[in-house]
């Protein structure tokens, strides 16, 4: 940990070198961590890495003219440096006369402490603690006669901006994740639980493996079944899925200022069923919260669908100018090309257990986990992917035996109009490229398009 | 440099190591893109750093650290490998890890061939030079434009405690313009040279300015309007002819991913995937057509995978991957080779200091085949014609893909007619690859960089190359089943 004090010493020294370097108005932002993850594979550990970096992040700014610049070599020359290069880019730019200048201490006031945000415990958890975990799911397996592989990884990190215009945040937190798949005869199953703490994912670690373990002996001698239209219920990882895309192709304000969003001209409409309340919680110890966004705005909580109905936009200084509305925390930083985006999305639970979705589908499908997802039509909000570690049929209420895997092809918005029932249960869910934590429940849909099939 | 390895070698030996190996990485970037006449994105960025990497009781450990600047931080680095190493003792292998050949001991050089540094070209320039073509670019309807730069240069200083040292200097260049056309609900994308911020090579500033982005930026944006008028490209079997830029990436994810040979094994199970290439297929499997010969060649000039030595000291190679369409070789590292008793096909490729030696393509290029561009359109009178890769998806054995391309265009009367949008097109890899039965010359064939190729936990970033030319495949799959 470099601390709160240690870290605005070197983000002070940082906006010193820009202004001796000639910048009117200076932004500096420094990330740092640690972070340690071991990972199984054939029911072994075979890779087990850890890894300390701090960079910080500098920009120049010159009337409405900016340069920016990053650099790991946190000593005065490094730093140095990184504020000469900044303010060389920022000399040669081009004017940008829309650019809204960094955000002021009135709109970037203190960011709220999130209790249990870090946890010392689990940003210092010790490569044999990982390792006794790993040994938990190995075993199950091994009992069983199934192959699993996984990971477990820990670490902690901190934030922390400093600007010009007297703007002063820090944060630090921790993460945890674990996730197995298990397999068999060509069969696969896996889990995945990510979150703050490892202590609040006790129970499940606890059983780390057997959900997996369970799911691929269950996936064994797959049939195959036609694409086409299917009744789903889709379990938590499947949900994240749908859900992440929704938020990349609907909820970028930048996106509806250029026409590319699924959702332009549609905010305040109904585009989902009734059933669908997502939310942002950047707040929200239960994901991996950050109080503040790159720009040092504190993190607004939003409600992107209420019943169904899309209603807030996140936004940037830049967007929320253009837009007439205010930023709302969830910027990528003053000089990044992107827009803003809900990196803390939360579906609200409904009141329905797995076990009454299934019974209450006479046939249809249950899918576990999608994968290697990509946009087909953005606008459409049409995204393609295929399912994996456990596709089952399901016939007559009941899991009726497992499937070959299959290929879907299919609007998000016009699947998510077809909600019929929302689990009781919310799941903090790793992305599919471990890119953060989506906590969602299962849904089951009266119909999902499968557009292609394997042999496995 | 050498006195950083060195503490570090020495540390791991005194801790128990049979085998260890130090990086010291030092990667410098610049980014810049003009979007809409205005600097959307102008940065640099610098990061260095030390991996140590070690087998103690036949167990791997691997720790890493930024700050470099005290040598007594090698010697701590060391220290956090080894007790990682003990720890992955926990849950071991029945066998120890074990090491094929690798470099021969003493100490190699390699250096990216520039004829111009990106670095030392001024910042004012290559701002000047993407605000001349974005400015190009912009016309009613493309309420977007943009224009990209990247240039990155890596530099690393490796030691193992088997003699084998190198000192290697990568630089790469890379740069695209695009241009997108909106309608109502309806928006299109056109790229040059190619999607995704263009194209890249190992290789200076020449690159850029042999790209002409400028003298490209008024056709793709009248392509990408006339997308806007053009219908959706109709589902059905049809004979499709891919361009180089789309054919790379289809290469690239159903073959360049399948031959890794850790994924073979298995090690990339729970996140990446596997393969459905198993060992067995090795020498007889048939992947594709005869016209489908495949190299994985780390020295082919300018692609994104070459280099002169990978992150394990194994100097840089070519082998095949695909003769006559036949399966004749995996790429691999060290310890997956051994498995197999064969030596590392020199693909063990690391995202910088702070991540593991994987198994990573280098440039698995599609080798030329005797057809003309034009010839090739003539003769496939009927089909279509996909350009420039839009999407990507495939299952995680490698076997059933989809991909969509930013245009088609109808072939007819060996001239392109009709433009249609939202082209896909989907099948099996094996069954693909077999309808494969043109394959365009020398003349027509170019090296395409993949600057984003993901892998595994923690994610690591591969730059990797493809060299290919347009190729015709028979009765695929367009569009969507319905």
């Amino acid at each position: 940990m470099i601390g709160r004090d240690r870290s605005f010493s070197i983000l002070e020294r940082a906006l010193s070198e820009l202004e001796k370097a000639g910048a009117k108005a200076a932004y500096a932002r420094l990330s740092a961590g640690s972070s340690e993850l071991t990972r199984f594979a054939n029911n072994y550990i075979h890779q087990n890495v850890a890894e300390e970096d701090a960079t910080i992040t500098v920009a120049a700014i010159v009337g409405r003219k900016f340069g920016g610049a990053s650099t790991n070599r946190l000593d005065r020359a490094g730093v140095g440096q990184a504020a000469r290069q900044a303010m060389a880019i920022a000399t040669e730019a081009a004017e940008d006369k829309e650019f809204p200048g960094l955000a002021s201490a009135a709109v970037a006031g203190p960011a709220p402490e999130i209790q249990g945000a870090y946890d010392q415990k689990t940003a210092t958890l010790s490569p044999a603690s990982r390792a006794r975990l790993v040994s938990r799911a190995a075993k199950y397996a091994i009992s069983k006669g199934v192959v699993a592989s996984g990971k477990v990884s820990s670490g902690g990190h901190e934030l922390a901006i400093a600007t010009s215009n007297d703007v002063r945040q820090y944060s630090s937190g921790s993460s945890f994740g674990a996730a197995c798949t298990a397999m068999i005869d060509g069969a696969a199953g896996s889990e995945d639980w990510s979150g703050s703490s490892v202590d609040a994912l006790e129970a499940r670690l606890a059983l780390f493996g057997k959900e997996a373990v369970e799911t691929a002996l269950l996936s064994r001698k797959p049939r195959k079944v036609d694409p086409g239209e299917w009744a789903v219920v889709l379990a938590p990882r499947a949900v994240s899925t749908i859900v992440d895309f929704l938020v990349y192709l609907g909820f970028d304000a930048q996106a509806h200022l250029e026409g590319r969003s699924c959702l332009a001209g549609k905010m305040g409409t109904q585009v989902a069923s009734d059933k669908i309340t997502l939310r942002d919680d950047g707040l929200d110890p239960a994901s991996v919260p950050l109080p503040f966004d790159f720009e040092g705005v504190p993190r607004k909580r939003l409600t992107l669908l209420e019943k169904g109905v899309a209603k807030d936009l996140p936004h940037n200084s830049r967007t929320a100018k253009k837009m007439g509305a205010a930023p709302t925390g969830h910027s990528f930083g003053p000089l990044s090309s992107h827009g803003a985006l809900p990196m803390h999305v939360v579906l609200d639970p409904g009141e329905a257990t797995l076990e009454h979705m299934i019974a209450s589908t006479p046939k249809g499908l249950f899918v576990n986990r999608f994968w290697y997802t990509n946009v087909a039509e953005p606008t459409k909000a049409v995204i393609t992917g295929m399912t994996r570690d456990g596709l089952f049929l399901i016939e007559n209420g009941r899991i009726a035996g497992p499937v070959c895997n299959m290929r879907f092809t299919e609007s998000i918005l016009e699947a998510l109009s077809r909600v019929e029932a929302v689990g009781a249960e919310v799941q903090g869910v790793g992305g599919e490229w471990d890119d953060g934590v989506t906590r969602v429940p299962a849904l089951k849909l009266s119909a999902f398009r499968f557009t292609g099939a394997t042999e496995f | 440099m050498e006195d950083v390895l060195k503490s570090a070698l020495d540390a791991a030996r005194v801790l128990g190591a049979t085998f260890a190996e130090a990086r010291l990485v030092d990667e410098r970037s610049e980014s810049y893109e003009v979007k809409n006449g205005k600097p959307a994105a102008a940065s640099s960025s610098a990061s260095v750093g030390l991996g140590v990497r070690v087998i103690i009781d036949g167990c791997w450990g691997f720790a890493s650290v930024a700050d470099v600047s005290k040598k007594s931080q090698a010697a701590r680095v060391a220290k956090l490998a080894a007790r990682i190493a003990r720890a992955s003792a926990v849950v071991r292998a029945a066998e120890p890890a074990k090491l094929g050949p690798g470099g021969e001991p003493g100490e190699g050089r390699y250096s990216t061939p520039v004829q111009e540094d990106p670095f030392a070209v001024s910042v004012e320039e290559k701002l000047g030079l993407l605000a001349a073509a974005e400015k190009r670019l912009r016309g009613p309807e493309l309420p977007v434009t943009q224009a990209f730069l990247s240039i990155f240069r890596k530099r690393t200083h490796f030691a193992n405690t088997e003699g084998v040292s190198f000192d290697q200097d990568i630089v790469e260049t890379g740069a695209g313009i695009a241009a997108t056309a909106v309608r109502g609900s309806d928006f299109q994308v056109r790229s040059y040279p190619n999607s995704f911020r263009g194209n890249f090579a190992t290789a200076g500033f020449e690159y850029v300015r042999a790209m002409d982005l400028a003298g490209n930026a008024e056709r793709v944006s009248a392509e990408a309007r006339q997308l806007l008028d053009a219908p959706q490209c109709p589902a059905g079997r049809r004979d499709v002819v891919l361009d180089g830029g789309q054919l790379a990436l289809q290469v690239h994810e159903s073959i360049g991913h399948p031959i890794e040979l850790d994924r073979v094994f298995g090690t990339e199970a729970a996140y990446a995937g596997t393969s459905f290439l198993t060992t067995e297929k090795l020498g007889g499997f048939k992947y594709g057509s005869e016209h489908v010969n495949v190299v994985a060649d780390a020295t082919e000039p300018g692609g994104l995978g070459t280099f002169g030595f990978d992150d394990e000291g194994t100097p840089g190679k070519r082998v095949d991957v695909i003769r006559n369409g036949v399966f004749v070789g995996y790429i691999s590292d060290r310890e997956s080779a051994a498995r197999l008793n064969l030596a590392s096909s020199g693909a063990a490729r690391a995202d910088g200091w702070g991540r593991i030696p994987l198994v990573r393509m280098t440039n698995i290029n599609l080798l030329p085949g005797e057809w003309k561009f034009d010839d090739l359109l003539a003769d496939t009178d009927g089909g279509l014609y996909l350009a420039t890769n839009r999407s990507w998806s495939i299952d995680d054995r490698r076997l059933n893909f989809q991909f969509g391309t930013e245009v088609a265009w109808d072939i007819s009367g060996g001239k392109l007619g009709r433009m249609y949008k939202n082209p896909t097109y989907t099948g099996i890899t094996p069954e693909f690859w077999g309808s494969c039965d043109a394959v365009c010359s020398r003349d027509f064939w170019k090296m395409w960089g993949t600057p984003n190729c993901g892998k595994g936990q923690p994610g690591q970033t591969a730059h990797v190359g493809h060299g290919t030319s347009p190729a015709r495949f028979r009765n695929v799959q367009v569009g969507v089943v319905k």
